[in-house]
């Protein structure tokens, strides 16, 4: 999805710090829990070396693994208010850190690396349990149809996202695919190289069609945008059904977009 | 040679040069904005720039390299050229790694994908760094193929940088690669278990013990030779006597990497590099690093240290700055991110950009590079964009950075320090032997810290691993925390720091475990009898380093107190608690406060400066009581104030104060 040699360039700090925020919320890219709450049991061949636990929660005394699925599916329910729990045997520990050296490190995809590395972690259910299972989707949609939504662009192409926050610029967002993969991450500033004014963004249909004109020019033929405040998007990032809540917002005037719904 | 190193900069025939510079990527902009650009950089107040050539972007074919010949964007010479005409010298980074948030560190892919140049992880797997975006697979410090491959960059590009050495042109400074410790991955057990790096193991153990006999008898073992020797892949020491082989496969490490940047010294060398070198560290204050001997392998006191800016990590960062200034003659933050990666969490402010840069000067930082001044790419909040335009409420940091340093000759001066603490060799390397599970990715499953403790006690008297550096309630955490406390800066250095460098402390702190090299105890205790104040704890050592009995300590006092020598004291402190009275009347705080959330230092030189962080994010008070008159210099009332002076300091913020003689 991202190219190996993605350029990343002109990025407004203000507007990137912003869309950090937003990553950090969502967790692009992280398919495991950052949170604490995670049940820990490291053994060796069925016999318990070690069990960590977050404060606060009371572990039955775990002696042998037999089942390891299993154990993790009943201890998660067995102790609501842990995001998971982990089965893990020391030698399958040790062989999915050679796995991973030895998987295909040169690839096209910036991001290829790490996901293979955890697609290695669940292939051994008997060395690795994990309950629930990794979370491959990122607010609700599944991360390969991500992938498949920018490859199934004309070629090239390009995506903007603008949003306000209390009626003032917040963050943009411009990419530009080609070859299937994303190209070019960069913000609005990137249209200073062409004498291009951007002091603002656009928060208006008027101004993202003048922006769109940019960027169709200077970056590649737009396929989609989006435009609106952060709590019609931060709504959108939770929405079950982003489609019907993206239509809504356009009729009331809370956002302004093309190219997604369609 | 021209051109000198000394406290303050470099000396080029007698001239002073402030080490204060910023690094160019010329790759990344249109050769018709690098003049903009240098100007740009000029006007910021900067006389050196740094110069990263990435190997990778120059080589496009076994043997074939563009220096600008094809693409003007890649015209190193010109570029260099430019620096001359527009008055700037300049430090070159040939690599091999340069990083720079290029490909593969910087390597061609060409070489890096040769299986004959990895370092091999205990099983065997190539170790693949993602550090990098793309991931790389690490080179091997052993690999002769590497050396080879590493020639042959060199044979075409030095002859390109040798006649712009200064006097003939900018090149003042060069820095032999960078991520110093295998791209940062030091854990014990990780790597190199390459074929090459087995044979240079098996040739460290023979120069340390110079037979076989006096390995067995230290081993334990019954080897006829030194190649019957398989390295360790985990720590199963169960008795103090296994302890040795698991030792000296950490002390190798340290061997390997001083083994390799030797010989990269000499390459350059005898391509004709003769001005003085530099060279930077992970940031890692113990094995595999060792400073003190990188700064012999150089000749130069230049190794420096990568330091990430980040307000809310303004201990971490004045530790490391602490760490330069115990250890070099110059301390040299040999990248400072002016601005941040693009993937960081936290975008640094203007006003937190300048935090930070004060923080580390006021701890003692005397030259800098600040990576990527300019904009380049996946990088966010340079003073300079790509455009060669300022982004204006950045650059105006710099520019007013840049006045200050020169109106206080800032460079000049150094932190008033007294107090010094050492950071265990043989404690840090037992931490690191001491550890299992440390396989590269398992952070990825999020496992705990904990399943990499070996459960096993190997019946000290004081449990050593817990007395690292790294681990938090460590007796030198306590120390950091105790001296804090009482508002006394300290600097931080390897245990192995000569004598001559302790004696210009009056007070040296030194963990200690059951075990200490004796010869280090030794020259301690010469510390003391020069007249200064040695407090060592939590342990009385009791064993050598190869859990052999001896005891130089415990020669001087058995029992926890102070012994008064004939010029100095010593103090066993096994814990902090007994410390109320350890700092005395007659340390030198000049200045007191009573806010312990604020930090002071005093940097003198031809000015005294004083300075106060607040490294909170509140607004703290504090009453200042100052035998000096003093003067605002930096965000502080201007009016001269004297005795007790209440100062006001803003969240993240640094005041800084000119004492008026």
């Amino acid at each position: 999805m991202i190219a190996r040699d993605v350029e990343i360039t002109d990025l407004r700090p203000d507007a990137w710090k912003n869309l950090m925020s937003l990553v950090e919320i969502s967790r692009i890219a992280d398919v495991r829990p950052a949170s604490p709450n995670l049940l820990s049991v490291l053994h060796h061949g069925g016999k318990v070396l070690r069990v960590y636990a977050p404060a606060g929660f009371r572990v039955p005394a775990i002696e042998q693994v037999g089942d390891p699925q299993e154990l993790a599916k009943k201890l998660y329910y067995q102790l609501p208010g842990l995001d998971g729990v982990q089965i893990l045997e020391k030698d399958s520990l040790i062989l999915f850190s050679d796995h991973v050296q030895r998987s295909d490190w040169i690839s096209n995809d910036l991001e290829d690396f790490m996901f293979r590395a955890y697609a290695l972690a669940e292939q051994d259910p008997a060395g690795l349990a994990f309950y629930p299972q990794f979370n491959w989707k990122w607010n609700g949609l599944p991360l390969e149809s991500i992938r498949a939504w920018f490859a199934s662009g004309p070629d090239p192409c390009a995506y903007f996202l603008g949003i306000t926050r209390d009626s003032a610029p917040w963050l943009t967002l411009i990419l530009r695919v080609m070859e299937k993969k994303i190209r070019l991450i960069t913000t609005i500033d990137f249209l200073a190289r062409f004498n291009i004014p951007v002091a603002g963004m656009p928060s208006s249909p008027k101004d993202l069609a003048t922006v769109c004109e940019a960027i169709h020019t200077h970056v590649a033929p737009i396929r989609s945008a989006l435009i609106c405040d952060y709590m019609t998007f931060a709504r959108l990032l939770s929405s079950e059904d982003k489609r019907r809540d993206l239509t809504l917002a356009m009729a009331d005037g809370s956002a302004s977009s093309f190219g997604i719904i369609e | 040679m021209a051109i000198r190193i000394e406290s303050n900069g470099l000396y080029l025939e007698g001239r002073q040069i402030p080490l204060y510079s910023g690094s160019v990527h010329y790759w990344r902009h249109a050769p018709e904005v690098w003049r903009t650009i240098l100007e740009r950089i000029k006007e910021l107040g900067f006389e050196l720039i740094s110069v990263p050539i990435p190997w990778g972007l120059h080589e496009s074919g076994p043997g074939i390299v563009d220096f600008g010949e094809r693409n003007p964007q890649k015209g190193l010479p010109k570029f260099l050229d430019l620096c001359r005409d527009a008055g700037l010298l300049a430090v070159v980074r040939p690599g091999p790694v340069v990083d720079e948030d290029m490909p593969y560190g910087g390597f061609p892919l060409r070489v890096i994908r040769n299986p004959a140049v990895w370092a091999l992880t205990s099983t065997g797997a190539p170790a693949v760094s993602s550090r990098f975006a793309p991931p790389v697979a690490i080179p091997s410090y052993a690999s002769e193929k590497l050396f080879q491959e590493i020639t042959k960059f060199l044979d075409q590009l030095m002859p390109l940088l040798t006649p712009r050495q200064y006097p003939d042109g900018p090149i003042v400074l060069c820095q032999v690669n960078r991520e110093t410790a295998f791209m940062g991955r030091v854990q014990a057990y990780d790597l190199d278990y390459s074929p090459e790096s087995i044979v240079l193991y098996r040739q460290f153990l023979s120069e340390k013990y110079g037979s076989i006999e006096v390995l067995n008898g230290v081993y334990g073992g019954r080897y006829t030779d030194v190649a019957e020797i398989v390295p360790p892949k985990s720590c199963e020491a169960v008795v103090q006597r296994d302890l040795p082989w698991y030792l000296d496969w950490v002390e190798y490490k340290e061997y390997l990497i001083r083994r390799f940047h030797t010989r990269l010294t000499r390459m350059f060398r005898e391509r004709g590099v003769t001005v003085p070198l530099a060279i930077d560290g992970p940031g890692v204050f113990s094995t595999p690093i060792d400073t003190l001997e990188l700064q012999k392998v150089i000749e130069t006191p230049l190794c420096g240290m990568e330091i990430e800016p980040r307000p809310a990590d303004y201990h971490g960062m004045a530790l490391h700055i602490r760490y330069l200034t115990g250890t070099g003659r110059l301390p040299y933050a040999s990248r400072f991110g002016s601005g941040q990666s693009w993937f960081t969490p936290h975008v640094l402010t203007p006003a937190e950009q300048e935090f930070c840069i004060l923080s580390a000067v006021m701890h003692g930082m005397s030259a800098v590079d600040f990576h990527m001044l300019v904009e380049g790419d996946r990088w966010v909040g340079a003073p300079i964009q790509r455009s060669g335009a300022f982004r204006e409420e950045y650059a105006d940091v710099f520019r007013r950075l840049g006045v200050f340093f020169a109106r206080h000759k800032i460079w000049d001066g150094k932190k008033n320090c007294r107090t010094l603490v050492l950071v265990s060799t043989g404690l840090e390397r037992f931490h690191s032997a001491f550890s299992t599970l440390n396989h590269a990715y398992l952070g990825l499953l999020r496992i705990p810290r904990v399943f990499s403790d070996i459960p096993a006690s190997l019946g000290f008297q004081t449990e050593p691993m817990r007395q690292s550096i790294l681990e938090e309630g460590s007796w030198i955490r306590e120390a950091f925390r105790y001296l804090e406390n009482a508002q006394v800066e300290y600097n931080l250095a390897p245990s192995r720091l000569m004598l001559d460098e302790l004696t210009k402390y009056d007070m040296v702190f030194v963990p200690t475990a059951d075990f200490m090299d004796p010869q280090e105890q030794e020259k301690l205790l010469g510390f003391a009898d020069r007249g200064g104040h040695l407090v060592f704890g939590p342990a009385l050592p009791t064993l050598d380093e190869r859990m052999n009995p001896a005891s130089v300590f415990g020669g001087v006092m058995q029992t926890p107190g102070t012994q008064v020598r004939e010029s100095g004291k010593v103090t066993f402190l096994p814990s902090f608690d007994q410390a109320a009275d350890l700092i005395t009347a007659d340390m030198p705080n000049v200045v007191l406060l009573d806010n312990p959330n604020l930090r002071l230092t005093i940097r003198g030189g031809s000015t005294i400066l004083v300075f106060l962080a607040n490294p909170t994010n509140t607004v703290q008070r504090s009453l200042m009581i100052s035998s000096w008159p003093l003067r605002g210099a930096w965000n502080a009332p201007v009016e001269t104030q004297t005795g007790s002076v209440t100062a006001e300091v803003a969240p993240y913020t640094v005041q800084v104060w000119e004492v008026l003689k």
